[in-house]
């Protein structure tokens, strides 16, 4: 991969809590690169710092030292208002209990982060990418899981992010839903050419990703590119 | 949830406890520390009589002082206004001195510090007291407090020390007056002079009423003398009435006796007209007898002959009935015959047409099987020809000549088999007709016995046909088969010729042909013959069909001929029934005439019967008519006879009657004369009588109005003599006062009625206990409110608080609804999540009413020291009322529980898995999308809307919150306007001046003038006061009424719609309460001291019941009896206008300035110190509602919040949805909360109402900016609580958690 392609430059990331002996390392010493386009799988079981790392990307949570640099830029020197900004403009968020506003209807949800003045008809194309033209009216507790996951999929979309921070995307849904989202995620990088980053703690759904870092108590133990990814209609876990 | 609980728990109680205790320490402060136990308004003050008091068992102390107010001029000439207090020297000793003088004096007193110090008066400094027109020169001893007045409050750094004010305390001897030996002495002569005027004045009423007596009596006897004469005179005139009454009656006699003479006469001639209608009458009874026997017995005999007619007729009937039933059956059995013939008919018809188109089809069968027969023939030869070439031919040419015939002939044969076929199935169908033939023929023969034989032999004819559709079903299909082999030889034939041309193919064909030929052949005919045998058995076959055909056509004819012979018989049968039935209803008609007839016949006999009864009737009726002519007639022989007798005895009646007239007549003339001479005689008598008892009486008058005379010459001396043994005692209206305080637990009016004893009662002008004072009832007016305030106050906090922790209880409660969904998930019942819910609601409640008891104790020493200190008590008693203690921790404690149960309750009810997830919003069940979803809004705009509307639990909840809190301040700072604005709008504007001077006499014109040239006031005005009784419509009230200049501007007047009143010479400005209580209205009049003037306005009063005239009406009410001048003047004049009066002392009686009306203003300072400390809880209880809700939302909306901003939402948005929801629940608050604390406030006001005052609700704008910029900077205020805690908030935490 050329690095000019890199959307997104993780360079000694730590993160700690407590301090003394009470000090817990979530993140220690992480680097890595994620390219414009890719389907990138962080892999790990509980407690790794996967999502530890996906939230410090996404800029929701700050580290406690290292640098995470966006097309360049580094996040952790941006402002409360920059970060914010960043998290609007250029991350979408798609997390594993969706997260949905329950007041909202399912278009309403989507054009929460819909460039509206930009196109008017965003949310209502998003939704259709989803397959959920018809349940826009409906509120998302009158949706199964695997279509409030897409919501949140169409809410991810519909700001025209650059990266798809999805934290367990399947982990709230069966197998046959979770595959689902996982073909819509894969369509996404592959139809779209969308930066999708999935952190998953099952391993076949790593077999997906065109690059895989495996993470064990806070680093990366294992990283490789994958050359013949697996499609996710493939994919049995 | 705690932090209201306990507030509204401790607020109850704390300033419930605070005000009563306010209440009753305040109660009790006047009391103990200004007024006395007992009272006695006496003329005597002595030191003896002082001690002596002093001495009397449950007496703890008493004491003396001046009632109303003295003067005293300060060595500057300055006035002061001051009440005198005696003091002894033993009291003295316990005084603690500010200052104090050696200086030696008459008349040293003692001033209070606060007083002194105010005006700069110094111990040693030479004072004037004046009382009246008497005056002391005396010495300030000491600058004192009392020590039972003193109180220190902290302000700041510093103690202050009050003191009372206003009093000033001089010796007993200077009020000592009644000890004078000289006024004694006048005393003693003016009650002997008094005394003999007495005894005079009780001689002369005895003498006058001797006299009186007197009078009384001569007029009784003059009275009972008119009256003796009176009734002889009524019984004159009466008598003389009767004996007019009697001539009139003679007159009438005399008249009477003429007419019946004359009626006398007419009835002799009557009698004899009478005596001739009789004669004839008693004739034409006894031939009208004879005719009606005659009658009788003709009739007897007609009614015999018509009883005998009728029952020849019956009997007729009866006959003509069995007949007609006879008939009636007949006819129903020929009509059925008839229909049944028809039947009949209709059925021959049918079999007849069925045996025609039988007969046509067999016609046809016929014919075909004929045909078939000559095709059978050909066939045949066909066959056989095909058979013997086939067999027979090798050459190849006669093979396909053979070939060629052989199409021909098959082709020829095809259609004959078709037709042949189809000939069958006519045949299969002729029988099958010949079969419904049959069942027709059947059922033909059913109804017909004569066509029984024809049917048989149908039957017969079918039998021997012998056909079964089997075999021909069994024909029909070899026929096909042959048809089909047939064209497949000829398709063969025709293929081979179209290749004949070719040799070699023709002999291939020809081999081909011939052992396929012969194969068909053998196939078809069997072992190589000729199916002979078929055709034998076809032609057989069709020959007896064609037998069969004609037989059965040869049996149709017969059949059709049966059925026309049948038709015949039948036609026959059907006339006769048609004459049967001509004939029944011939016989109908002679019936029914015989019928009508008999009936007839019997209607005429029954009239002719009851034309029998009636000429019965009539000859009975005759009957009795001619008895009771006959007994008129003997009774007019009677009554004829009678008269004749009585006319001898009426003449003579009449003649005696006229002799008797004379006589009366002469008698009524004499008895006339009588009377009238005797009327005459008694009038005169009686006009002699009534001269003289009215020479007597005016004699007595004119002696008792002389005594009348010398009665108020002596009253004058003697009021006059009062009046300057008064004004020589010193005091005129004022008095000395003796003050008790009781022992404690002694009875204040049995120690009051000892006091009395001890002083002597008449000497005693005016005594009460402070129980009964009015001083007592002033007391409780201004001090009772507080006891109203410490329950609706509380009250209102209390509801406040509870309506928040019931609201706030739930709301958390449903937010615990995924717990409640896991903890059922887990097996827990309903009723153990519910007491688990409750077990820790009672916790928090405990700790809540134990915290809230704490504030509640805080609360209560809070207020006790505030008002202690503002009110410079010397002591407060806390004091706890328990039974609203107990009440309100129960109340709260229920309402948590009951909080608890009902939400606990409604969410365990939510099945597990649904409780587990997260709701939807209410308005998602009710409409998908709707409006705002269509509206095209910004996204983020549109959120804050539909979160706002469509959590409608959350919207409810914050606007009751808010509401409550709205309401709370709303109310408080309501009720404190209120108090303000009845203090400055009604009191001060009613008492616009600073300054009134009173004069004891009318002012010299001059005074004012000099006033005004003074420099020292701006504006004048003069006052006249009268005290006058006023009386309307039998009620009465003695009133003050001042005369004031028409449009006063310094005496403001107001209605009680507030418009201002001006006084004006068109009549009385009667006070409200006093117009109440005279029942008078505006318009009405009324009387003032005798004047009547109407009541030209009723203004509103709240202090003093003042009535105002216009000066111009001053001349009809006479002298007033205090003249003043009201003046505006600058504080700093005050002094130097003391001064200026003090140089007018000849006329001024007294001087007050404004300061003295502050006395009036405190009594509203209580008031406002509570509505200020009600106001301070609400502004704090209010905020902490409004924090507490809109916190407990953020709470709620944590979750989406921490998405939002995970999405990319800044803070203001976020400020700016939280601003939007905070701002729609804050409008629905006000739109609520105002309205209701509107309501509260009127209802506090309203229960705060005492006698004479009353609390308007005061509509001011103040109150409803403050109370909505109140409630909008808690809003705002919490609004940055919100959004701090938000930027403290776990992003990535709280947005991984699950709900």
């Amino acid at each position: 991969m050329e690095n000019n392609n890199v959307i997104l430059q993780v360079r000694g990331l730590r993160k700690t809590y407590g301090s003394g002996e009470n000090e817990v390392r979530a993140l220690d010493g992480v680097d890595l690169d994620i390219c414009e386009g890719q389907l990138f799988v962080i892999l790990g079981s509980s407690g790794s710092g996967k999502s530890t790392l996906l939230n410090m990307i996404g800029g929701m949570d700050a580290p406690s030292s290292g640098s995470i640099l966006f097309r360049g830029k580094e996040i952790g020197r941006f402002k409360d208002r920059e970060l914010t900004d960043y998290r609007k403009r250029c991350i979408g968020f798609v997390f594993q209990s969706f997260n949905l506003i329950g007041e909202l209807t399912v278009k309403e949800n989507v054009e929460l982060t819909a460039n509206t003045r930009k196109d008017p008809h965003i949310a209502d194309s998003m939704l259709e990418l989803m397959g959920l033209s018809e349940k826009k009216k409906k509120y998302p507790s009158q949706l199964s899981g695997g279509q409030q996951q897409r919501v949140a999929i169409a809410r991810a979309l519909a700001g025209d992010a650059d990266i798809l921070l999805c934290d367990e995307p399947t982990g709230a849904l069966d197998f046959e839903t979770g595959k689902q989202i996982l073909k819509q995620l894969e369509r996404l990088s592959r139809e779209y050419h969308k930066t999708v980053v999935i952190v998953t703690h099952t391993r076949e759904i790593a077999q997906m990703g065109d690059r895989v870092i495996n993470m064990k108590d806070g680093r990366i133990v294992s990283s490789y590119e994958n050359e013949d990814p697996v499609p996710a209609e493939r994919i049995d876990w | 949830m705690l932090l209201v609980s306990c507030l509204g728990c401790g607020l109850m109680a704390g300033m419930a406890d605070g005000f009563l205790s306010l209440k009753n320490t305040l109660g009790d402060y006047i009391r103990d520390m200004k007024y006395p136990d007992a009272v006695i308004d006496t003329e005597v003050t002595t030191v003896d009589v002082l001690e002596e008091l002093n001495s009397l068992p449950g007496v703890e102390a008493a004491d003396a002082r001046l009632t109303g107010n003295l003067i005293m001029v300060g060595s500057d000439g300055v006035y002061y206004s001051m009440q005198a207090m005696t003091y002894s020297e033993e009291e003295f000793q316990g005084v603690y001195y500010w200052e104090k003088s050696d200086r030696e004096a008459e008349y040293p007193i003692l001033l209070e510090r606060r007083f002194a110090m105010q005006n700069n008066i110094s111990a040693g400094d030479s004072v004037e007291i004046r009382v009246e027109d008497r005056s002391w020169d005396c010495l300030v001893r000491a600058v004192i407090s009392r020590p039972e007045m003193i109180a220190h409050h902290k302000l700041g750094d510093i103690t202050v020390v009050s003191t009372d004010i206003g009093y000033v305390y001089v010796p007993l001897e200077l009020l000592e007056k009644v000890n004078d030996p000289e006024f004694e002495a006048a005393s003693a002569e003016w009650d002997r002079f008094n005394e003999e005027y007495l005894r005079k004045k009780q001689d002369a009423e005895k003498e006058y009423e001797k006299v009186q007596g007197e009078l009384t009596e001569a007029e009784n006897t003059l009275s009972e003398k008119k009256d003796e004469f009176d009734s002889k005179l009524k019984e004159a005139e009466s008598k003389k009435e009767e004996l007019l009454q009697n001539r009139e009656a003679v007159s009438r006699k005399t008249a009477e006796l003429e007419l019946k003479e004359q009626e006398l006469l007419d009835k002799k001639k009557e009698l004899e007209q009478s005596e001739e209608k009789l004669r004839s009458g008693e004739e034409e009874l006894s031939s009208g007898r004879d005719e009606l026997v005659r009658k009788k017995s003709e009739l007897d005999k007609t009614a015999a002959e018509l009883e005998k007619t009728r029952k020849d007729l019956e009997a007729q009937l009866a006959d003509l009935q069995k007949q007609k039933e006879d008939l009636a059956r007949k006819k129903q059995e020929a009509l059925e015959g008839q229909k049944e013939i028809e039947q009949k008919l209709a059925e021959l018809e049918e079999q007849e047409a069925q045996l025609i188109s039988g007969k046509e089809e067999l016609l046809r069968d016929l014919e075909l099987l004929k045909l078939l027969r000559s095709l059978l023939e050909a066939l045949e030869e066909y066959g056989r020809s095909l058979y013997d070439t086939v067999m027979l031919s090798e050459e190849a040419e006669a093979v396909y000549q053979w070939a060629l015939n052989a199409v021909d002939a098959i082709d020829r044969l095809i259609p004959e088999s078709e037709r042949l076929a189809a000939v069958l199935h006519q045949i299969r169908d002729g029988a099958q007709a010949a079969d419904l033939g049959l069942t027709l023929a059947e059922a033909a023969a059913l109804g017909i016995a004569e066509t029984a034989a024809q049917d048989k032999q149908i039957i017969d004819l079918l039998e021997a046909l012998g056909i079964t559709s089997d075999d021909i079903d069994g024909t029909i299909a070899a026929l096909h088969s042959f048809t089909e082999t047939m064209q497949s030889i000829r398709s063969m034939i025709v293929g081979a010729l179209t290749v004949a041309s070719d040799p070699e193919v023709l002999e291939a064909l020809r081999q081909s042909l011939i052992s396929e030929c012969k194969e068909m052949l053998r196939h078809l005919f069997k072992d190589d013959h000729f199916p002979y045998s078929l055709f034998d058995w076809l032609f057989g076959l069709i020959d007896s069909y064609i037998r069969q055909a004609e037989d059965g056509l040869a049996q149709i004819e017969d059949g059709l001929s049966q059925i026309t012979e049948g038709r015949k018989l039948l036609y026959e049968k059907q006339r006769e029934v048609s004459d049967g039935l001509a004939q029944i209803a011939e016989g109908e008609q002679q019936i029914r005439d015989g019928e009508a007839a008999l009936k007839a016949g019997l209607s005429q006999v029954e009239d002719g019967l009851s034309q029998v009864k009636s000429g019965y009737g009539e000859i009975d009726s005759y009957e009795k008519k001619l008895r009771d002519e006959e007994s008129k007639l003997r009774s007019g022989r009677e009554e004829l006879d009678e008269y004749n007798r009585q006319i001898p005895d009426a003449e003579k009646a009449i003649t005696e009657g006229r002799d008797s007239i004379r006589q009366a007549e002469s008698d009524i003339a004499s008895g006339l004369k009588e009377i009238d001479d005797a009327v005459s005689e008694g009038e005169q008598q009686l006009r002699r009588g009534e001269d003289e008892l009215e020479r007597n009486r005016s004699e007595a008058e004119e002696k008792w109005q002389e005594a009348q005379q010398k009665f108020k010459s002596a009253e004058d001396e003697l009021s006059k003599a009062k009046t300057k043994l008064d004004e020589w005692k010193g005091y005129g209206d004022h008095c000395n006062q003796f003050m008790l305080r009781t022992e404690p637990g002694a009875d204040p009016e049995a120690v009051l009625a000892r006091a009395e004893e001890l002083i002597g009662r008449d000497r005693i002008k005016k005594s009460c206990t402070y129980e009964n004072s009015e001083v007592k009832h002033s007391i409780d007016v201004n001090v009772d409110p507080l006891e109203v305030m410490s329950l609706y106050v509380p009250l209102l906090f209390f509801a406040v608080a509870l309506i928040a922790d019931f609201l706030f209880m739930s709301f958390l409660i449903r937010q615990c609804r995924r717990e409640i969904g896991i903890l059922r998930a887990l097996g827990y019942t309903r009723s153990s999540i519910v007491g688990l819910f409750c077990s820790v609601n009672a916790l928090v409640s405990a700790g809540a009413i134990i915290l809230g008891l704490l504030i509640g104790f805080g609360v209560t020493r809070f207020i006790g020291e505030f008002f202690r200190s503002f009110f410079c008590l010397h002591y407060f008693n806390y004091q706890i009322h328990w039974s609203r203690l107990l009440i309100s921790i129960a109340v709260t404690f229920i309402v948590g529980q009951a909080a608890t149960i009902l939400s606990t309750g409604y969410v365990s009810r939510i099945h597990p898995s649904e409780a587990m997830s997260r709701p939807a919003p209410v308005s998602s069940h009710a409409r998908e999308g709707g409006l705002l979803s269509r509206l095209h809004l910004p996204p983020f705009i549109k959120y804050c809307i539909s979160t706002l509307l469509r959590n409608k639990k959350r919207l409810v909840f914050s606007v009751i919150c808010l509401s409550s809190s709205v309401v709370l301040i709303f109310a408080a700072f309501s009720f404190y306007v209120s108090k303000n604005k009845i203090l400055s709008e009604q009191f001060d504007d009613r008492i616009q001046y600073d300054c009134e001077i009173f004069f004891n006499a009318e002012p010299d014109p001059s005074f004012r003038e000099r006033l005004a040239a003074s420099g020292l006031v701006k504006e004048t005005e003069a006052v006249c006061y009268y005290t006058k009784e006023i009386e309307a419509g039998g009620a009465r009230e003695e009133l003050t009424v001042k005369a004031i200049e028409a449009g006063s501007e310094l005496i403001g007047i107001y209605g009680s719609d507030g418009s201002r009143l001006y006084a004006s010479s068109e009549g009385l400005l009667l006070e409200k309460h006093t117009a109440e209580l005279l029942g008078v209205s505006e318009g009405d009049k009324v009387s003032v001291g005798g004047v009547e003037m109407p009541v030209a306005g009723i203004p509103e009063e709240y202090e003093n019941r003042s009535h105002y005239i216009a000066a111009a009406s001053r001349e009809a009410l006479g002298t007033p009896v205090i003249w003043s001048v009201i003046c505006t003047v600058d504080k700093a004049d005050e002094i130097p206008l003391m001064e200026f009066l003090s140089r007018e002392k000849d006329y001024v009686y007294a001087a007050f300035t404004s300061r003295l009306y502050d006395g009036i203003v405190d009594s509203f300072r209580a008031f406002g110190v509570c509505s200020l400390i009600v106001l301070i809880f609400a502004v704090v209880i209010g905020s902490v509602i409004v924090i507490n809700t809109v916190c407990t939302n953020l709470q709620e909306q944590k979750k989406d919040l921490c998405v939002l901003r995970a999405l990319g939402f800044q803070y203001s948005g976020i400020s700016f949805r939280l601003l939007t929801q905070a701002g729609v629940y804050y409008f629905f608050a006000c739109l609520i909360g105002i309205p209701g604390g509107i309501g509260v406030t009127k209802l506090i006001l309203q229960k705060l109402e005492v006698e004479g005052r009353s609390y308007p609700f005061v509509n001011a704008p103040s109150v409803y900016l403050f109370t909505l910029l109140l409630v909008m900077a808690y809003v705002i205020v919490s609004h940055f609580i919100s959004m701090r805690m938000i930027k403290k908030w776990d992003l990535a935490e709280t947005v991984k958690d699950k709900e």
